[in-house]
């Protein structure tokens, strides 16, 4: 069920908020031994959330779509008075004193907090292989990883524990579970939704957005989130349009660029066919399909990568001398940022505004842009190396390959379920779209899920 | 290729040369890619994230 058929059967009186909630309730129950997909549950407020959603309803003064739907938060939005960890040792005690601007935007829309989940320790990975917390598994397959770093989140969607869970994105962090755990995931526009609150990475790459079981669902949850927030420097101004629209039939006139380079290069057979079956189904609704060359990606990840590993060693500098409290993979990689120049970081800061003007030039000739969210299906726990057409790759280099350049430009992506390998597990389709224009990703997303 | 063993000592950061020859590798991948991205910025071109004012945000 969606948070939309969820929402219609609440309104109708055909269900209520609490039996919502004490099924979710009963799901993670059943499911987080085998999964490890929250890190925190949050039973007696849920329950009392439900129970304050069903009074609003019976005066007829419920606030919305999501008003009574049990959704959850990646374990590093701040709660107050519930701890938030952020997959770390440093944290595990944390209980902040405040809620983060998007707990504060779902609660004041009604959504029943269910539980905090589980994540790639501090957000810096794809795994959620979790040293401290453990492994978050993926419902397809519990041997394999479900993405990160919101790990836990793809999974507890996928799983049916909640309808909605909030994720956080630097390098595909949203696009990335979402695919592995075939949910639909969106990554709004850098500015769109307010990150106060919530446990930075790379401050100048970290967006907020939900993972969810439809794309209008992923509307829904936007509607309530978006917009500016004076706490946040980097929030627009910009107007908020009305992103829960259904019922996207046609792509009539939309201009969709398929690339001719990098994204469509090293890419497993399966992903490749499914990506082309996508391609076909929008021309089939009447989308117009050019094919275009992209900007310089590897360019663009180089950039990305030397912005995020200056960002976040500034950013746990004070924590960096206590070694033994962080996971092996997360440590090399704060130990390589504290050796990036500081002129290196400013040079990619410049780089970057080059390739914004670079990808301004692309969009003008195309309405949005298709990719594969990952070359590949999800990899098995612990697994360190990807073969893609007999040649061997880094998991997190391959995982990041298509998602990460586009932190560095701020641009909307959707990631939605487009198929599955021959194992079953899901695939993902990632569209890309102009700044601040989520309702164009979102309708063409909407189109191909109804269609597929 | 950059000496990081020196860099990190020069900096007196606490990283332990085992750790330095791990990850060295990677900063190696990664200042090769960098490298060519270093030139070719001209000099009107201002970082990404740069600051603003006050009065600026409230506009």
């Amino acid at each position: 069920m969606t948070i939309a058929e969820a929402a219609a059967e609440l309104r109708a009186k055909k269900i209520s908020s609490v039996e919502l909630t004490k099924a979710a309730l009963k799901t993670i129950e059943k499911q987080n031994p085998r999964l490890n997909a929250f890190i925190t549950v949050t039973t007696g407020q849920a329950l009392e959330q439900a129970a304050a959603s069903d009074a609003r309803r019976a005066r007829k003064r419920d606030v919305g779509l999501l008003d009574g739907i049990p959704i959850a938060l990646k374990d590093l939005f701040y709660t107050k008075g519930i701890r938030t960890t952020a997959g770390s040792l440093f944290y595990r005690d944390f209980v902040p004193g405040f809620d983060s601007a998007v707990t504060e935007k779902l609660q004041a829309a009604g959504a029943v907090l269910v539980g905090k989940t589980g994540m790639h320790e501090l957000a810096y990975g794809v795994t959620s292989n979790n040293p401290h917390f453990g492994a978050v598994r993926n419902p397809h397959d519990p041997d394999c990883v479900p993405g990160g770093s919101s790990g836990g989140s793809g999974a507890a969607v996928a799983a049916g524990m909640c309808f909605m869970a909030m994720g956080s994105d630097t390098g595909g962090s949203i696009r990335i579970p979402a695919a592995f755990c075939g949910t639909v995931g969106l990554k709004p526009t850098y500015g769109r939704v307010s990150r106060y609150g919530s446990m930075p990475l790379g401050f100048s790459l970290d967006h907020m957005g939900p993972l969810t079981r439809s794309v209008r669902d992923a509307g829904i949850v936007l509607n309530a989130l978006a917009g500016f927030d004076a706490r946040d420097d980097s929030t627009s101004h910009k107007p908020v349009a009305d992103y829960s629209d259904a019922g996207v039939e046609r792509l009539d006139g939309m201009r969709i660029g398929v690339p001719k380079n990098f994204y469509l290069d090293r890419v497993a057979p399966e992903m490749l066919a499914a990506y082309r079956k996508c391609v076909q189904t929008a021309a089939g609704l009447g989308a117009q399909v050019t094919e275009v060359k992209v900007p310089d990606i590897v360019a663009l990840n180089t950039i990305g990568r030397v912005i995020l590993l200056a960002e976040a060693s500034a950013l746990m500098e004070p924590h960096l001398g206590d070694r033994s409290k962080f996971g092996d993979d997360v440590l090399a990689l704060f130990d390589q940022g504290r050796l990036i120049a500081a002129t290196d970081y400013v040079q990619a800061q410049r780089r970057r505004r080059m390739m914004q003007q670079e990808f301004l030039a692309l969009f003008e000739s195309i309405d949005c842009l298709f990719t594969p969210v990952t070359p590949t299906a999800a990899p098995r726990i612990g697994q360190t190396t990807i073969e893609i057409n007999g040649e061997a790759e880094d998991v997190r280099l391959a995982t990041t390959r298509f998602v990460r350049g586009i932190n560095v430009l701020g641009l909307p992506a959707l990631a939605l379920p487009c198929g599955k390998d021959a194992k079953g597990m899901p695939l993902g389709l990632q569209i890309i779209g102009r700044a601040f224009e989520e309702e164009t990703i979102l309708a063409a997303g909407s189109a191909l899920e109804s269609a597929m | 290729m950059k000496h990081w063993q020196a860099i990190s000592h020069a900096m007196n950061l606490d990283i332990p040369d085992e750790q330095l020859v791990r990850i060295a590798a990677s900063l190696d991948g990664l200042e090769s890619a960098f490298a060519p991205l270093r030139t070719g910025i001209e000099s009107g071109t201002d970082p990404a994230s740069i600051f603003r004012t006050a009065v600026e945000e409230a506009e």
